[in-house]
């Protein structure tokens, strides 16, 4: 598992104490992929760039409030996930998140964990994700970039674990089917 | 075979001279906490103070510019005063006068004669006077 190995090797600690190094280790290791995160779901770099800023200075400012420093991976996306939400309602008041499929949709159905893509693929994959909603493409995106647990993902997205597991379920459904789909 | 992560983090590798730029800003104003992060805190310490409650402190204006309203338009007339003696009528002078003369009788006067009053006595007079019975 990539983010629980990992976190036990974080300087969090440190890096509450006011170590410039360890937030310079923190910030390496977590800026390519909440970039990554953001400007998929802003589909704008320029904001993108300004949201990951905004997110850097507001750890080292409320760093204190992070109670488990395992958790500081998803606390630090969570920072991010409010930042792009700020900027969805602002341009787009009219244009609501879609709706939840339903909680009862995630029980029909597993999909396993092991998605690999072919390099001919690659672009169907982001085409894919281009295609989910906002909502489906944030859970989609914190499991593939950071493998978070299904609990990280809710907290960061400030939904319940159920909505959680019912949009992965979709989303990952989803593209399977068009991989599938693509290659028959 | 890649996985979706590698993909992702593929495409927008282009990003990190840009992403490292701003790693090195925020560091710097981490390098000068007496003046960066000092003076942010102070104003951070502020605006959770003052600004994230704005609506209550508006809420509080708002209800003591009312009660402060509502106390100047009723203030005068609800308040009762007490009368001065110019005020007076003289009908209200001549029913205090009756007043004060029946208290002061009332202080005067004697008990009344028939009213029986107990005076402590001997119990050996009591039982004479069953035997004189």
């Amino acid at each position: 598992m990539l983010a629980v190995d990992e976190a036990q090797q974080l300087p969090v600690a440190a890096a509450r104490a006011g170590d410039a190094a360890a937030w310079d280790a923190l910030f390496r290791r977590y800026q390519l992929p909440l970039y990554v995160y953001v400007v998929e779901l802003l589909r704008n770099e320029q904001t993108a760039l300004d949201v990951v800023q905004e997110t850097f200075i507001n750890a080292t400012r409320y760093i204190g409030s992070l109670r488990d420093d395992a958790k500081f991976g998803s606390w630090l996306f969570s920072i991010a996930h409010q930042k792009c939400q700020q900027h969805w309602r602002k341009p787009r008041r009219d244009q609501p998140l879609p709706d939840d499929l339903g909680e009862e949709f995630m029980a029909t159905e597993e999909v396993p964990d092991d998605l690999l893509i072919r390099a001919e693929q690659e672009e169907e994959l982001m085409t894919l994700l281009n295609q989910l909603s906002e909502a489906h493409r944030a859970v989609l995106l914190l499991h593939f970039l950071e493998e978070f647990s299904l609990e990280e993902i809710a907290t960061v997205t400030g939904v319940s674990i159920g909505t959680v597991k019912s949009r992965l379920h979709y989303a990952k459904k989803s593209m399977r089917a068009l991989l599938e789909e693509r290659t028959a | 075979m890649k996985t979706p992560r590698e993909i992702l983090l593929q495409k927008h590798a282009g990003a990190q001279p840009q992403l490292n730029a701003l790693r090195e800003q925020t560091l710097a104003t981490l390098s000068h906490p007496e003046v960066a992060v000092g003076r942010s805190s102070f104003v951070a310490f502020l605006s959770d103070l003052f600004a994230l409650p704005r609506t209550a402190w508006a809420g509080l204006a708002t209800v003591w510019v009312a009660i402060v309203a509502l106390n100047l338009a009723t203030g005068d007339g609800a308040s009762p005063r007490p009368t001065t003696v110019a005020e007076r009528t003289p009908a209200l002078r001549q029913a205090l006068a009756e007043q004060r003369r029946f208290y002061a009788e009332l202080i005067r006067s004697p008990m009344p004669a028939d009213v029986p009053t107990f005076v402590p006595r001997p119990r050996s007079d009591g039982r004479a006077n069953i035997a004189a019975a």
